[in-house]
């Protein structure tokens, strides 16, 4: 090389050296952040706590400090990488205080570690607000009751932290096609109207275009949310205990053939949207809010969203949700499957577990509930005249920062009287909450959906598909019979 | 020779291989050695490890489906390797013929771009091709009187499917690397070639391919290794319809064993794969004769 | 200095092969454009209309929406700036170090060759899924957790990119090395004056690997930085579809002209450089220099 280009290698060496050295503080830190003096900092796992973005996190952690005195921080790890990264966060004693579990969760990480998270009841019993039974009964508590007695969290699947799924229809077209007498105010509708209607929702062109190109209703996860139609005969997903303590599936078992039956006729007759074993709760919903199909079953607090998405893009759109009773089944039976049991729990390890089981109890009160659900004055919402008007942020989050009250709170903010209505069907209908038993509930419905697609799609005969179903889940030492 | 002239050979020579060798100690084996611990152990995430012998692994052939499992990761890794050698040769080939500068550039941007693709986006833009109602296929099948097919979550349509979107999604990629071999090639060979009078045909099997043949090779023995650890494109695909015919060995480790925090579990399985691989690899490369 | 010669073109391919050559790559790289083209008219419909699940070649309404909601939703410039601080210093250390790796699998026999050709070999037959957890705890040790320099440093050694090097070096006229050590010059010089110069077609092709694979990083991001100011690109997108799978989280939904947006801003700046890399595997590296 010439003297030249030796000297601007040199240069061109040190000039990136000296860029990788000033932009190291910038960009590398490791684990010393600028620690936060003496105060402690807790830890809070959650798939959805906080705001929209990092922005509306800090907002909301800002909010609840100024509350409780409590700084947290949140980690939101996405969905598919949430096993992996909780699992590397405790496996190599990084600091974790609360952490967000389901049921199928709870079972899963308890299993082998039976002591990771804290029992509340002592805790619960000596707190004013949450051994107040008027506000929390016995009965709710029992909701989140683990198998082996105790209560690890402070919220039951009870008020707007449980909800519950039921059939949601396109109602003007309900009325378009002269169904509104049949279902307006009927609490009691048959497996057969419902039928009438689905068949009406495919064939009689609701959206008037002249084209066969709606569907009766949808379904997403291959068995998603058929409960519903379940209910009819008394069941619902995933397990249930006999009076000898022995686990099965119900609907399962044969006493469930005339359910599949009706699938199979639905899809047979082109009345079920035939995707249904690709489909998520995205492309469900979707269909429904694109007018490409009149029924799905999907959660109560859906019914006002889908109505606010569609109007708000659309505003002379006829677009109007509701949600209807549940079909009855032959033997009268009605039920509805209500949500809940996931909360927030307490590891045992954590060294500020007061201060952690101060927080939860926070969100027990009527404060922590605006926090958890509302969001934060001034950026969710804002107080006019008296009554609370959410901020654009406010509305796309949709009153969910995470955590609900558990308890049947007031909401003090208007509600849609579509709301309202899903919410008093499920007041009214008997409802029940899905068992684990210990079991993993995904699990379950992979198992089953492989029969269940062959049973819908009449590739097999309802009998020999649920026998195939009820081996499977032998086979994996899942159910009894 | 005498010993200091030998290290001074070889001084510079293992001074190369160092920053690898180091990354590969810290970032690989480590790891690797603590995972291999801890598949003898029952692993509690907060308390100590226990130490349970060989149960970890007795546990992985005993868990259900095993079998079926394996096949299908045969089954599905060598159609796929097969394919994933022949495929982007043919079409690296192809885009050699091409003179138009501007148009090669073209045409390989655009068949790299696959590539680029999450899965998750191009398992989602296929949901929309292949849908039962409203999918392009569905609609062709339908017009020329056959019955709609449900591509995505079918049985039998299960393997085709994952190896025809591997292959896809990969071909402009692994096509660059053949390319960029192709260029090495010294025109003089052509030249002579022709002289001789060869086709292009002729001169494609004779000259270009043989001198491929060593990338081939590497590919060959490097794609088995990818072989059992398949697990994006299924993860993505897999359904109730087909997951009983593409679930692959590592959809099971992450389902059975990541997911439930069984890393005991997770890490026999892997040591099992390990060894799989080993002993494959070192059979095909004695069968490739492949010399390092 | 090499001088780089036009590559000759012997004889033309016939006009019949050309038209069939032509389709065929008709075919491929519409299967890869069509996608693309849908997301990218999927990033400028309406909020309403990207909720439809069909193909579609133009929107109905065009819109800025989905960008609005993105820009809104997600402050996309410290992400973009973390990504392009990640990909290019890791690239370049990735290049460097698996160059001279493959460098030194080119010497002939030397003692303890076959320990490190076992050693670069093996890492690729460990399954990622079981080191995931040690290799977090050594990132931890390090004191890389929240720090860049984690996802940096992931995949510096690659065996591939050693391999696909020590293949394109050996593609290289011995005679080449032994005039130069005639001339006297030392390991070092050799690579850097010959080996490095004449293979930049196998630099290219590992660099691009790379820096498509870094540019992308969204797990290792995920597992190791909690930090928002440190999230890289995908990272920082995928706060916008966290919530709109699963069935149990309600509240969140974005529209999926913003998810659509988002695949399109990670994308375009890939497809930007990448007509400036391959021009490296698309001209021909003469090596006719032989002679003179």
């Amino acid at each position: 090389m010439s003297r030249n280009q030796k000297t601007s290698t040199v240069f061109f060496i040190i000039l990136c050296l000296l860029f990788i050295i000033l932009t190291f503080p910038l960009m590398a830190t490791g684990e010393k952040e600028k620690a936060k003096e003496e105060e402690p900092t807790l830890v809070w796992v959650h798939h959805y706590l906080g705001g929209l973005n990092p922005e509306g996190d800090k907002v909301w952690i800002d909010a609840l400090y100024k509350k409780t005195g409590i700084r947290i921080k949140i980690i939101k790890p996405t969905e598919s990488e949430y096993q992996t990264k909780v699992a590397s966060m405790l496996a190599t004693g990084e600091q974790i205080d609360l952490l967000y579990v389901d049921p199928d969760q709870f079972a899963t990480l308890t299993k082998d570690n039976p002591d990771l998270f804290e029992p509340l009841d002592e805790r619960i019993k000596k707190s004013p607000i949450l051994s107040d039974t008027k506000k929390f009964p016995k009965s709710a508590w029992d909701t989140i009751r683990q198998e082996d007695g105790h209560i690890y969290g402070t919220q039951p699947a009870v008020g707007l932290a449980a909800g519950g799924t039921l059939p949601i229809v396109r109602w003007d077209w309900v009325e378009k096609l002269g169904f509104a007498s049949k279902f307006e105010g009927n609490k009691k509708p048959t497996l057969d109207d419902y039928y009438e209607l689905l068949k009406a929702f495919a064939y009689n062109d609701p959206d008037g275009n002249g084209k066969k190109d709606t569907y009766g209703i949808a379904l997403g996860y291959t068995t998603y949310e058929m409960n519903p139609f379940f209910g009819a005969y008394g069941m619902l997903r995933d397990y249930a205990k006999d009076k000898d303590g022995k686990i099965y599936s119900p609907v399962t078992q044969d006493a469930a053939k005339p359910i599949w039956e009706y699938f199979q006729r639905l899809y047979r007759e082109k009345i079920l949207e035939p995707n249904f074993v690709t489909n998520k709760s995205a492309t469900f919903r979707e269909l429904f809010m694109t007018g490409k199909v009149g029924m799905i079953c999907y959660w109560d607090n859906w019914v006002p969203r889908l109505n606010d998405i569609v109007k708000s893009k659309n505003p002379n759109s006829s677009f109007r949700a509701r949600a209807i009773y549940p079909p009855v089944g032959p033997e009268g039976k009605q039920l509805l499957r209500h949500g809940g049991g996931s909360y927030t729990a307490i590891l045992r390890n954590s060294k500020y577990k007061d201060l952690a089981f101060k927080l939860l109890e926070f969100f027990s009160t009527d404060e922590g509930a605006m926090l958890g659900t509302a969001g934060v004055e001034g950026y969710d919402y804002n107080i006019v005249n008296g009554k609370i008007v959410f901020t654009e942020i406010g509305k796309k989050i949709g009153q969910n920062h995470g955590m609900k009250p558990a308890w049947n709170w007031k909401i003090p903010w208007e509600i849609s009287p579509e709301w309202r209505e899903a919410m008093q069907i499920l007041a009214e209908v008997p409802g029940d909450i899905q068992r684990y038993y210990g079991r993993n509930g995904d699990q379950w419905e992979e198992i089953v959906g492989i029969d269940a697609a062959k049973i819908i799609r009449g590739e097999v005969s309802v009998e020999e598909g649920l026998k195939s179903m009820r081996k499977r889940l032998k086979d994996m030492g899942l159910v009894d019979y | 020779m005498t010993t200091n002239y030998k290290i001074r050979k070889l001084f510079p020579i293992y001074l190369m291989a160092f920053p690898a060798f180091i990354w590969f100690i810290i970032f690989v084996y480590y790891p690797a050695i603590l995972g291999f611990i801890v598949s003898f152990q029952k692993f509690h995430l907060i308390s100590k490890n226990e130490f349970i012998g060989f149960e970890n692994y007795i546990k992985v052939f005993n868990t259900p489906n095993f079998w079926n499992v394996l096949i299908n990761t045969f089954v599905i890794g060598i159609f796929t390797l097969a394919l994933n050698v022949a495929c982007p040769i043919i079409v690296a080939l192809l885009l050699n013929e091409i003179t138009r500068n501007l148009l090669k550039r073209f045409v390989q941007t655009s068949i790299f771009i696959a590539h680029l693709f999450s899965w998750v986006a191009i398992a989602g833009i296929w949901i929309y091709v292949l849908a039962l109602d409203k999918g392009f296929l569905n609609i062709f099948l339908e017009h020329i009187g056959l019955h709609p097919i449900p591509f995505m979550s079918s049985m039998k349509f299960g393997k085709p499917l994952v190896i025809f979107l591997i292959v896809w999604k990969e071909v402009g990629y692994l096509s660059i690397l053949y390319l960029a071999s192709i260029t090495t090639i010294n025109p003089e060979l052509y030249e002579a070639a022709v002289i001789d009078g060869a086709s292009r045909f002729k001169q494609a099997l004779s000259i270009t391919i043989p001198s491929l043949v060593p990338t081939i090779k590497v590919l060959i023995i490097l794609g088995i290794t990818e072989m059992f650890k398949l697990f994006d494109p299924i993860w993505v695909l897999r359904n109730p319809g087909n997951s009983q015919t593409i679930d692959t060995v590592m959809i099971y480790v992450k389902l059975y064993g990541i997911d439930r925090f069984q890393f005991g579990y997770t890490s026999a399985i892997s040591v099992l794969i390990f060894l799989a691989i080993l002993i494959i690899t070192i059979a095909t490369k004695q069968g490739l004769k492949y010399r390092i | 200095m090499i001088k780089k010669k036009q590559r000759l073109r012997i004889n033309e391919p016939s006009t019949g092969f050309k038209i069939f050559n032509f389709f065929i790559l008709l075919i491929i790289t519409l299967t890869m454009l069509i996608p693309l083209w849908n997301v990218t008219v999927y990033s400028f419909t309406t909020d309403l209309e990207s909720y439809e699940h069909t193909l579609k070649l133009w929107p109905k309404q065009f819109s800025f929406a989905g960008y609005k909601t993105l820009f809104e939703s997600v402050k996309i410039w410290l992400p973009f700036i973390n990504n392009v601080y990640i990909t290019v210093i890791g690239t370049i250390l990735h290049v460097m170090v698996n160059a001279l790796a493959g460098f030194v699998l080119t010497r002939k026999r030397f003692p303890g060759k076959g320990f490190i050709v076992l050693i670069f070999l093996i890492p690729m037959m460990i399954p990622g899924e079981s080191i995931i957890i040690p290799r977090y705890l050594v990132m931890k040790q390090l004191g890389l957790i929240n720090s860049l320099w984690s996802v940096i440093v992931n995949n510096i050694a690659n065996t591939f990119a050693i391999f696909l090097m020590r293949n394109y070096f050996m593609s290289i006229p011995i005679s080449l090395e032994e005039s130069a050590k005639i001339d006297g010059a030392s390991l070092f010089t050799l690579f850097k004056k010959i080996y490095l110069p004449l293979s930049t077609a196998g630099l290219a092709t590992i660099s691009l690997i790379e820096m498509v694979g870094k540019w992308n990083t969204l797990f290792s991001a995920v597992l190791y930085i909690n930090i928002p100011e440190r999230y890289t690109l995908q990272q920082a997108l995928k706060v916008l579809i966290v919530n709109t799978e699963s069935p149990f989280t309600s509240g969140l939904s974005i529209p999926n002209n913003a998810q659509a947006a988002g695949v399109i801003v990670a994308l375009v700046p890939i497809l930007l450089f990448y007509p400036y890399i391959q021009k490296y595997f698309i001209k021909g590296i003469y090596l006719g220099s032989i002679k003179e």
